[in-house]
């Protein structure tokens, strides 16, 4: 059958003569496994589905903060809908439950669901008496839409708005995974959306670092097929080094002024990704003046002053928590490393389905799990 | 009654059973019933039941109440007559209960209660017997509706997913999801242009054109919450069956596909209020689709074999050709559609 | 990750609720708009990190922000 055919081609086990590539995006492998490009990947090639959604990978101790912002009645928490799904185990539980913000919604909480970050500054513009809180997720892509509200916040003297950044930052994440060395991965295709904003300079000196092929790649899947025959080709003639398979939005420069506006509002940071642990300069913080803006100072005061006590564990190198409700069953780190298979996983489509996810991975449409979930599983 | 007041509000005393509630009754919903002039009583007494009925019972709760293309009321009524043209029935009666929230403007529920006629009249159905209530202020979301309607079965045997055959057809009577993003781009603030209207129509005059053409009918599912993908998947898993689709088949709009786009959604998640999806034996194929090619309908794909051997409920698969040659199974949704930013 | 759509500028705007332009030209910058054609469906993005964009460029959208202009294919 086709299906076990794929698993087959995609399954790092019987392919060790094959060629490992990573697509690190989720965007990515959604376009992957909805349009089965899976099935006709280039002779010799096998697909790693990587880390890159950042829904997935927020720290728990950022998760645990929102929660506790949102139960407080002067706030309302604002976020995107893939983030109001994310199960957050409950502190101490004996029984391992968990919870999430379409759940704490659903029993009183002022949970507003978002799809852009400038909806956030509005709702503090209409409800002046509330505090209102961003979650901003994301990667460099998203991020400069954060520093856009950070700067017109300061510019409106909007008090009542406040940032729980869990920004994440890709080039440091794609090191980590090379640096480590216990997945073969032998090229890697870098998300395009990222790299319109940050350019190329980066993902070069990567390559260069790390000797590998890293193939820019876009998110329609023909242009994700030129981004695997480009791998393909510089993996058969021992090529590393960039290449650009997204030109028509990719520019080696990348966006200058999106850069620019990362780097008067944010600094990078130390972070640990929820499923693979600390990653040196994997994160963004609020920097200077706007770091007024911060949760964790402009709340650290009254009764939100308890609900950020979790921020504290940020970055700190202990804090390398994957753990998730279930915790003993999900192997969300072995996934998002390439390690395993979504299916190896013991949980996968039995406890852990995308109507009740026990791990990250399994609850953005973007995450590997619940991606070979919609399109993969057979019943 | 207050028909000098533009501004009038539901109140409380509207839902209190004394002359208030009857002068709204008098004013605003006796137009709906076969015989206005009638007075009404605890219960109707109908005489036009010969034959097999069907029944069904619907509840409407939506946000905008009036939205692109349709409102609260036209959606009750054509819901509820389409669900019983699903099971091969003409749809004849219905009831209508409302809930109003204390604060409603007056005016609102006229236009409401004016959409109702005119969706009962396109249905060929009539108000049988209603009821009214009014919550507080805050428990209600501005109004709610709750409908069920009786059919009479026109067709040899009453239709049920049950009847799909190895070797069937399945067809979609028109394009997806013009309905969900009517609704989904008033709250997530999309202007669409040109404007997109809900697909909301009446489904029974496509289901008695194909009778009429003598199609057997194995099954008929109207597309509504959960979309395409929620529609094949329980009627796969009703007999345990395999379908495969093509993908390209599927019909699906410009804005419909930009949209989803733009909001990262599935359109085959979308809901429906206009569509069906009919199955039907291989040899009646081509009649059926000559019928609703008109309205943009579409042949999208076959009834395989059973998903296990033996077959057996509970355990249907779908499975979607792509244009690339590749094959991917196709998910329903699994609750609340959620704009994803990644 | 990062689901972004390319649209045409069809107009641009300075946005509600900015306050008094300053004569600081990147303050200018950080409340222009853009209502944006998505295939027949429009939203008001922000052009704050695309200050060279005109009316009629495609762009790149993404959380409700421009990133960078699409070259013709
Ligand atoms: S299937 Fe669920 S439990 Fe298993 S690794 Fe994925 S997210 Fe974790």
């Amino acid at each position: 059958m086709t299906d076990s055919a794929a698993s087959t081609r995609f399954l790092n086990g019987p392919t060790v003569s094959r060629a490992a590539v990573m697509e690190v995006c989720g965007g990515q492998t959604h376009t992957i496994l909805r349009w089965g490009l899976d099935q006709r990947l280039p002779a010799g090639m096998a697909l790693i589905h990587g880390p890159g959604c950042p829904v997935c990978v927020t720290p728990l101790p950022i998760l645990e903060a929102a929660i506790a912002l949102a139960r407080c009645p002067e706030v309302i928490l604002c976020s995107y809908g893939d983030m109001l799904r994310v199960p957050v185990p409950l502190q101490g539980d004996p029984q391992e439950r968990s919870i999430d913000l379409l759940s704490l919604r659903a029993a009183g909480a002022d949970v507003r669901l978002i799809t852009q970050p400038l909806q956030a500054l509005q709702l503090a513009l209409e409800h002046r008496q509330r505090q209102v809180v961003l979650l901003a997720v994301g990667f460099e892509t998203t991020a400069p839409a954060t520093a856009l509200v950070a700067m017109q916040r300061q510019a409106l003297e909007l008090s009542n708005l406040h940032l729980l950044v869990a920004h994440v930052r890709v080039v440091p994440a794609m090191a980590s995974l090379l640096a480590r060395g216990e997945s073969r991965l032998d090229a890697l295709l870098a998300p395009g959306h990222v790299c319109s904003v940050i350019g190329l300079t980066e993902v070069e000196q990567l390559a260069q670092r790390y000797a590998r092929p890293v193939v820019v790649a876009g998110f329609t899947p023909t242009s994700l097929e030129q981004a695997l025959h480009l791998s393909s080709r510089m993996l058969e003639r021992g090529d590393h080094g960039v290449r650009n398979a997204y030109r028509e939005v990719v520019h080696p420069n990348g966006n200058p002024r999106a850069q620019a506006l990362l780097a008067e509002v944010f600094e990078p940071i130390d972070l640990a990704w929820r499923g693979l642990g600390l990653i040196e300069g994997g994160g963004l913080a609020l920097k200077g003046a706007y770091a007024e803006a911060d949760v964790r100072r402009s709340l650290d005061r009254g009764a939100t002053a308890a609900a950020i006590a979790p921020l504290r564990r940020l970055g700190c190198a202990l804090e390398t928590s994957t753990e998730a409700p279930g915790a003993s069953l999900c192997r969300a780190t072995e996934v998002l490393q390439g390690r395993c298979l979504p299916s190896d996983c013991p949980a996968f489509a039995g406890r852990c389905r995308p109507e009740h996810p026990l791990g990250a991975p399994m609850v953005s449409e973007e995450g590997a799990c619940a991606a070979w979930m919609h399109y993969r599983h057979t019943r | 009654m207050s028909q000098e007041n533009p501004e009038a509000l539901i109140r409380l005393g509207h839902g209190g059973g004394g002359t208030l509630m009857r002068d709204l009754i008098n004013a605003e919903f006796r137009r709906l019933y076969a015989d206005p002039a009638l007075a009404l009583h605890d219960a109707t007494v109908l005489t036009d039941t010969s034959g097999v009925l069907a029944f069904t019972v619907d509840s409407s709760v939506v946000q905008p109440l009036q939205f692109p293309g349709g409102d609260i009321g036209s959606l009750a009524v054509i819901g509820t007559a389409n669900d019983l043209a699903m099971a091969g029935a003409r749809p004849r009666h219905l009831s209508l209960a409302v809930i109003l929230e204390e604060g409603l403007p007056l005016a609102l529920l006229r236009r409401i209660v004016t959409s109702i006629a005119e969706a009962c009249h396109r249905c060929g159905v009539c108000v049988e017997t209603g009821d009214t209530k009014v919550v507080e202020r805050g428990k209600g979301d501005g109004l709610f509706l709750s409908t069920s309607g009786l059919g009479v079965i026109a067709t040899p045997r009453p239709i049920h997913p049950a009847g799909i055959e190895e070797g069937d057809q399945i067809l979609i009577s028109g394009d997806l999801g013009r309905h969900g993003l009517a609704i989904l781009a008033s709250r997530h603030g999309l202007e669409l242009h040109p404007p997109v209207l809900s697909d909301l129509k009446p489904l029974w005059p496509a289901v008695q054109a194909l009778l009429e053409q003598g199609i057997r009918l194995h099954c008929l599912r109207d597309l509504t919450r959960g979309g395409l993908a929620m529609v094949l998947q329980e009627l796969a898993d009703v007999g345990g069956w395999r379908f495969a689709i093509e993908e390209e088949a599927v019909p699906i709009s410009e804005a419909v596909q930009s949209s989803c786009r733009i909001l990262g959604l599935d359109p085959w998640h979308l809901a429906c209020e206009g569509r069906f999806v009919a199955i039907v034996p291989a040899g009646d194929g081509d009649r059926a689709l000559d019928v609703l090619a008109a309205d943009g309908g579409r042949r999208i794909g076959v009834v395989t074999a059973p998903a296990q051997p033996g077959g057996g409920s509970g355990a249907g698969t779908v499975i979607v050709h792509t244009p690339l040659k590749t094959t991917r199974r196709q998910h329903p949704p699994s609750g609340e559609l959620l704009p994803r930013i990644c | 990750m990062c689901l972004a759509t390319p649209g045409r500028i069809v107009a641009i705007s300075r946005a509600e609720g900015a306050p008094e332009a300053g004569s600081d030209l990147r303050d200018h910058d950080l409340w222009r708009c853009a209502l944006v054609d998505f295939g027949g469906v429009r939203q008001q993005v922000s052009l704050a990190c695309l200050p060279e964009a005109r009316l009629g460029d495609q762009v790149l959208v993404h959380v409700g922000l421009a990133l960078c202009l699409v070259a013709a294919p």
